[in-house]
């Protein structure tokens, strides 16, 4: 996929765990996982909008699009 | 209980009861007078084609009646395969790929057994009987191709439905 889920470097920014994140964004640590990984086929704002707010950053700091 | 468990509980009851006491019976009946034809004739009778008058020779017969017993075994195997997807229903798997699959072997299967049985119906009337005879009405054929193609509309559906849930359970 062309969009790549930058979270794993925003997580290591702000030196926060990813079950930190998935506590208080409010998804399960195998979900994070997911998204981690990039095998996730979509995000919901509402997900967005409570990463964003837990990490204190821009979607454009999470999400890049890189052309095939 | 949830009411479309309850459904499918009757249904499943009722597939059984039809595999029981039709299919399994049917399998060693259809095998034992596909063999014994061939050593007594006198068994195609049974079938009261003979005695309507007809002059064909008992070798015609057996290969049609090979044929029929060809069809109703495509049938009862298709039988089987419904059966057993509905334990997958049961255990809360609709859009599993041995579903998918299931349902386009036996839409394969009804599609072309019926479209045999009624090449087999017609060549037998027009070459033995020396009668053209088309039925437009609702013929067993009829409902056997409409049939298969329902399971292969089904198959399709069901992959369409497996890649949404899919997608769903992958939106975060």
């Amino acid at each position: 996929m062309s969009i790549i889920v930058n979270l794993d470097v925003m997580l290591a920014k702000r030196k926060m765990k990813s079950n930190e994140l998935a506590d208080l964004v409010g998804i399960t640590t195998a979900n994070l996982s997911i998204l981690k990984t990039g095998k996730a086929k979509a995000i919901r704002f509402s997900t967005l909008e409570a990463i964003c707010k837990a990490l204190e950053c821009q979607p454009s700091d999470i999400l890049e699009y890189i052309a095939d | 209980m949830h009411l479309n468990m309850k459904k499918l509980i009757i249904l499943k009851a009722l597939v059984d009861f039809i595999w029981i006491v039709t299919c399994l019976p049917l399998i060693p009946i259809a095998l034992f007078f596909s063999v014994y034809m061939f050593f007594n004739e006198g068994v195609l009778k049974t079938f009261n084609v003979l005695n309507q008058g007809l002059i064909i020779t008992p070798w015609y017969l057996k290969i049609v009646a090979l044929l029929v017993v060809s069809v109703l075994f495509v049938c009862i195997y298709s039988f089987y395969l419904f059966r057993k997807t509905l334990r997958y229903f049961q255990n809360r798997k609709p859009f599993d790929d041995y579903v998918i699959g299931s349902y386009k072997r036996i839409g394969q299967l009804l599609l072309v057994s019926g479209i045999s049985a009624a090449l087999i119906s017609f060549s037998f009337y027009l070459f033995f009987k020396n009668s053209l005879t088309l039925n437009f009405g609702l013929s067993p054929y009829l409902f056997m191709v409409c049939l298969g193609l329902f399971f292969l509309v089904l198959s399709e559906t069901f992959k369409i439905a497996k890649t949404a849930k899919q997608e769903n359970e992958l939106t975060i």
